[in-house]
């Protein structure tokens, strides 16, 4: 039985290697903050419901991947510009070390999608 | 697993497709004396009344995706499926602007991501789409020769 987020992301942690898409796809910004407790990372990405992300920590690499969709548009809509990117993305960012024992926990709020990574001391 | 592990590392049932290896449908842009690869931007001049409604149909969906395939010859205003390469890039459209003063040609910035190849076309108008299989990378030889081919290519 795989425990379902209320939230509904998905992080998993794996000592595996992480297959990459293939294809070029775009990357959202990312801030990496030092705490006292660990890192936390705040993503850029307004407009992307938590069931289309997924997030995998993998030793000191993390890599949150997912869709941005345009559910704005509606029939009888047509656009007269386009600058935000919606489709697939990757980034995948390496984090000062390793977090072997670490509590995770993701929070999504005024268009960010924040990471908390704690160390378990 | 422990109870304090599933309050960290959260995971549901559902997981994001990979294209790879799928079969999709898609709007389908004819480029004349153009192939746009799986890599980088190109910028796209659209005018042609097949392309703009194929264009429109793309930007009408959540993903903005759309097929490109190079036509045989560019004499053809309105290439039927026959004069198109059956290969071709599956691609996002990125930015899109109406031109200046005209509602009938649009500029687009298109992002390649993966290979295509053309199973069947459902549609031809007002616009060609089509069903399309995502084809797996190839495998390249990393050889000089076909590293300078690759450079000579994008640039």
């Amino acid at each position: 039985m795989i425990p379902k987020s209320k939230k509904g992301f998905t992080v998993q942690k794996s000592d595996t290697s992480y297959r990459r898409p293939s294809g070029p796809l775009w990357e959202p910004s990312a801030d990496i903050y030092r705490t006292p407790e660990g890192v936390k990372i705040k993503f850029d990405l307004a407009g992307v419901k938590p069931h289309d992300l997924e997030v995998h920590l993998i030793n000191n690499t993390l890599v949150v991947r997912g869709v941005r969709r345009d559910s704005f548009i509606t029939n009888g809509w047509s656009y007269h510009q386009l600058e935000i990117t919606y489709s697939r993305f990757q980034r995948v960012l390496n984090l000062p070390c390793e977090f072997a024992n670490a509590n995770i926990r993701t929070e999504c709020a005024d268009g960010w999608l924040v990471i908390h990574i704690d160390r378990k001391d | 697993m422990s109870d304090d592990k599933k309050d960290n590392f959260i995971m549901t049932e559902h997981r994001l497709e990979n294209t790879e290896n799928r079969i999709v449908e898609l709007p389908i842009l004819p480029l004349r004396s153009l192939v746009i690869f799986p890599s980088g931007l190109s910028p796209l001049t659209v005018g042609r009344p097949l392309s703009l409604a194929a264009s429109e149909a793309a930007l009408a969906t959540e993903e903005k995706l759309l097929g490109v395939l190079t036509q045989r010859g560019e004499s053809e205003t309105d290439p039927s499926p026959e004069l198109l390469y059956g290969v071709g890039t599956l691609v996002v459209i990125n930015r899109m602007m109406r031109a200046p003063g005209s509602e009938e040609v649009l500029h687009l910035i298109v992002h390649g991501q993966e290979r295509i190849r053309v199973l069947e076309f459902t549609q031809q108008t007002p616009y060609l789409k089509a069903r399309i299989e995502v084809l797996p990378d190839p495998v390249r030889e990393n050889t000089p020769e076909v590293e300078a081919l690759r450079r000579n290519i994008n640039e």
